[in-house]
């Protein structure tokens, strides 16, 4: 079994690192988005295999199904998609390649020399036969939420909150400024109403 | 005639709907209408169309419409029952009519005269060009030419809708059966032309081929 | 079955296979069994509603093929093999092909954690009702694939109406689904459905009901405004009649699936009947008990001592099941032969301005009932444990019913005013006097 498990976890990780650099080495933009959305599949699947089910289906559900969707949407919104004939690089690329070793590597040459490494062998224990596994479940995490986590959830959702008030806000158009083109049963109720109301 | 109706645009007829008592009311009657059918179409067929529910299919193969008498597919050539004379003298008329020109004639000659007999020697429709407008049937002095009713002519073999004489010759009998007035209001006068036509025929000419050997062909000469 | 497995393996074979070729071969077992079911499902679903939609419209529908044309299905996937596979010359091929591969599996997915019959779950586990729903969205990217790459606008348009659908009423079908989570207290469809046994009320609020399969969660205020709310968005998500607007035929040709022809338009079809069937069977299995029904219970516990009578029990289950999907199979086919379609922006109107808060408010509601059922000085609601159950359970469905009841009447009253106040007479509506010949 646990073979079986390093191969899938092999397979999955493999998988996950392909897609993100398709992601960033393809020209079209909808093949990058696509190639995306693989690796957070890839990435809910090796939730699964760490027996985090409910953290994997949010995966699916959120990373997947929802935003996925939504930078599709973006994506079909821009020009050049197929993206032919533009150069993937700019000419100072080296530059930030650079920049990019140097920040990674001042984060992980200290952490590297300075960590003693002298981690113990698991110790396997033996747990009694019909003992519940101990995995996060559902209800560990909505009490995790509720309970010691409360405030950075609420502030959570009160970002969501302002982030909903302001595309309403973005989007909102006055009512009387909407040009709507009525069927003819509509314009005669409402032109019932107005002579009704010329009568008065 | 013509009707003028004069149609005001712009003005719609209101119609008083009870007000609905709950929410769904109006589509719930919808959904109850269209039940009413599905179990309607359970029972008895369709009789006559003012009824408004049950199956009004008919399944074609096995099950046909009466045609009505006018009803005109693609042209036949009569012949007499009993004699087997043709009623067709040859006369062009429906060659020359003829929108979509599919009829072709080649007139009879004595073979001992050489001269013209009132018969068609080879007739010949393009049914696969026909339009059946039928008005090779109106221009027929001789009420020769008629429109049949059958319509089932979907074949593979092209050629095969080349009809010929033999192909187009139905007994009169038979167009009886399809028009009983329409042939009833004709009948007198075709049957006087034919007698005409047939005194000025001699031996097999302008008998039916399938009826030959069956009839005794007319003995007297026609008159010179 | 594992152990059935283990037997011929082990035992019978004398092959020593480790605990997880046993679960392996099991798990193959169960997915081919499932994918046998579902084509098989859905030739049986075609033929259905053509025959059921043609009776409601006067018609014989099609009875040639066969006895009265049930061989129908296979004469049109016959059709659909043999087909030609056109590709446009201008589409993005990888993608064009993919798409059919994104729209399908998933809804092969979504069969495999539905409860068939009484411990008949091929994959069960704690957060099947989520998988659920949540990998049932997945296929909105293969729409999207298929309505890009064909690089037609019509598809386009249509792939952006299904994805814009989806999306709004995904919402609305989770939360009403979370007012039974609340209730049950469990995320698992079988255990949603194990909790439903009973008579009118189920036997996790009553315990001491008569056992008949029938404590369905419908007859709760709360499953009942649920179950209403869950059908509409399911009409919705399975793109059912009065919400079939990404592939209206009338306007965009065949929405997303304008570009597909041969069996690639075959596999978009087989999608969208599998999803159809996958939602009729979740609507059966959560508000209607599922495989519950008189006698399943006092079957499996007869089971115990005799193996027959649990097999016994399943195929009840699976009947029952079965009956109640094609039940609301056929409400779909019948809402599709009496309602027409919906305009676009109606459609978002009925998601967002009116489900949405309703289902909302019945979660808030399903709170008050789990509150009220389950709920005892613990958590500060002493005063609840000195009634006894059947008290319990009439205030719990008293104070819903009235809730639910007063926040569909203010929802619609809300809505309706807002439909009636028109804007101004815009100038061009006037039209002229003509004169028809």
């Amino acid at each position: 079994m646990e073979i079986v498990v390093q191969i899938l976890f092999m397979l999955i990780s493999a998988l996950i690192i392909i897609a993100a650099l398709m992601v960033v080495s393809v020209k079209n933009i909808i093949h990058a988005a696509l190639w995306l959305f693989t690796s957070f599949f890839a990435v809910g699947a090796l939730y699964l295999l760490l027996e985090a089910e409910f953290v994997a289906v949010i995966q699916v559900l959120v990373y997947v199904g929802a935003v996925s969707i939504l930078v599709l949407f973006a994506i079909m919104l821009t020009r050049h998609v197929t993206g032919e004939g533009q150069n993937q690089l700019y000419s100072r690329w080296w530059l930030g390649l650079i920049l990019a070793l140097t920040l990674f590597g001042a984060i992980i040459v200290p952490t590297v020399f300075k960590q003693k490494w002298n981690i113990p062998a698991p110790t396997v224990v033996t747990e009694p036969q019909n003992a519940e596994p101990v995995v996060a479940g559902v209800a560990d995490i909505g009490k995790a939420f509720m309970r010691e986590y409360l405030l950075p959830f609420e502030v959570a959702s009160l970002v969501l909150l302002v982030a909903l008030i302001g595309a309403i806000v973005v989007v909102f158009e006055e009512r009387t400024e909407r040009r709507v083109i009525l069927t003819l049963a509509e314009s005669w109720a409402l032109r019932q109403k107005e002579s009704a109301k010329v009568d008065q | 005639m013509t009707v003028k109706i004069e149609i005001q645009r712009g003005s719609a007829v209101p119609l008083s709907r009870r007000h609905p008592k709950f929410l769904g009311q109006g589509m719930l009657k919808g959904m109850e209408v269209v039940l009413d059918h599905w179990f309607k179409s359970f029972g008895p067929k369709l009789e006559n169309f003012s009824q408004t529910a049950g199956i009004f299919t008919t399944e074609y193969p096995e099950e046909r419409l009466k045609l009505a008498e006018a009803y005109r597919n693609l042209p036949i050539l009569l012949y007499d029952d009993e004699t087997g004379q043709e009623l067709c003298t040859s006369c062009l008329q429906c060659e020359k009519i003829c929108p979509p020109q599919v009829i072709h004639i080649t007139q009879t000659k004595d073979p001992s005269t050489g001269k013209l007999v009132l018969a068609a020697a080879e007739f010949i429709i393009e049914y696969d060009a026909c339009m059946g407008c039928g008005l090779c049937a109106e221009v027929c002095p001789f009420d020769s030419i008629k429109m049949d009713h059958h319509y089932e002519l979907s074949t593979a073999d092209h050629a095969s809708l080349t009809m010929h004489k033999a192909d187009l010759l139905r007994p009169v009998s038979y167009y009886q059966s399809l028009a009983p007035t329409f042939w009833e209001q004709t009948k007198e006068n075709a049957y006087k032309k034919l007698q005409n036509t047939v005194k000025r025929r001699s031996g097999l000419l302008g008998i039916a081929p399938s009826m030959v050997g069956k009839v005794q062909p007319p003995e007297t000469k026609p008159a010179e | 079955m594992e152990a059935l497995i283990n037997y011929l393996l082990n035992t019978a074979l004398n092959l020593h296979a480790p605990e997880w070729v046993i679960l392996l071969i099991r798990h193959l077992l169960v997915a081919t069994i499932l994918f046998l079911v579902v084509p098989f499902q859905m030739l049986l679903l075609t033929y259905f509603e053509r025959r059921v939609i043609a009776r409601m419209q006067d018609r014989v529908g099609p009875n040639r093929v066969g006895w009265e044309g049930v061989l129908q299905p296979i004469a049109d996937a016959v059709k659909m093999f043999t087909k030609e596979d056109i590709v446009p010359a201008a589409a993005d091929k990888g993608v064009h092909l993919l798409a059919t591969g994104v729209v399908v599996v998933p809804t092969m997915f979504m069969l495999s954690v539905l409860p068939w019959g009484p411990g008949m779950t091929p994959v069960d586990f704690e957060t099947s009702l989520l998988f659920f729903f949540a990998i049932s969205s997945v296929s909105a990217i293969g729409l999207v694939m298929g309505g890009w790459s064909g690089n037609n606008k019509f598809s386009l348009l249509g792939a952006m109406r299904a994805v814009a659908q989806m999306i709004s009423y995904e919402m609305p079908a989770i939360l009403s689904i979370l007012a039974l989570v609340l209730m049950t207290g469990s995320m698992s469809i079988s255990k949603i459905v194990e909790a439903q046994g009973g008579l009118i009320a189920n036997l996790t609020d009553l315990p001491k009901v008569p056992d008949l399969g029938l404590g369905w969660l419908l007859f709760t205020p709360v499953g009942f405004l649920a179950f209403v709310c869950f059908f509409i968005s399911a009409l919705a998500e399975g793109e059912r009649t009065p919400f079939d607007i990404p592939e209206a035929d009338s306007e965009i040709v065949a929405g997303y699936m304008t570009e597909y022809s041969g069996m690639k338009f075959g596999m978009f079809y087989l999608a969208q009947y599998v999803l159809n069937f996958a939602l009729c069977a979740i609507t059966a299995t959560l508000f209607f008990g599922g495989w519950q029904g008189p006698g399943v219970s006092q079957l499996s516990a007869m089971g115990a001592n005799n193996q027959l009578f649990s097999i016994l029990a399943g195929a009840l289950g699976v009947v029952y099941l079965l009956l109640k999907t094609y039940f609301f199979f056929f409400t779909m086919v019948w809402i599709r032969g009496a309602f027409p379609r919906l305009r676009i922006d109606q459609l978002m109107g009925l998601g967002w301005k009116f489900l949405l808060p309703l289902t909302l408010v019945n979660i808030f509601s399903a709170a008050i009932w789990a509150a009220c059922i389950h709920w005892g000085p613990e958590q500060g609601l002493a005063f609840l444990s000195a009634f006894g159950p059947w008290k319990r359970w009439a205030i719990a469905f008293l104070s819903t019913l009235v809730i639910n009841l007063l926040a569909a009447t203010l929802l619609v009253r809300i809505n309706s005013s807002a439909e009636s106040s028109m804007p101004k007479l815009v100038e061009d509506q006037k039209f002229g006097a003509v004169t028809l010949p």
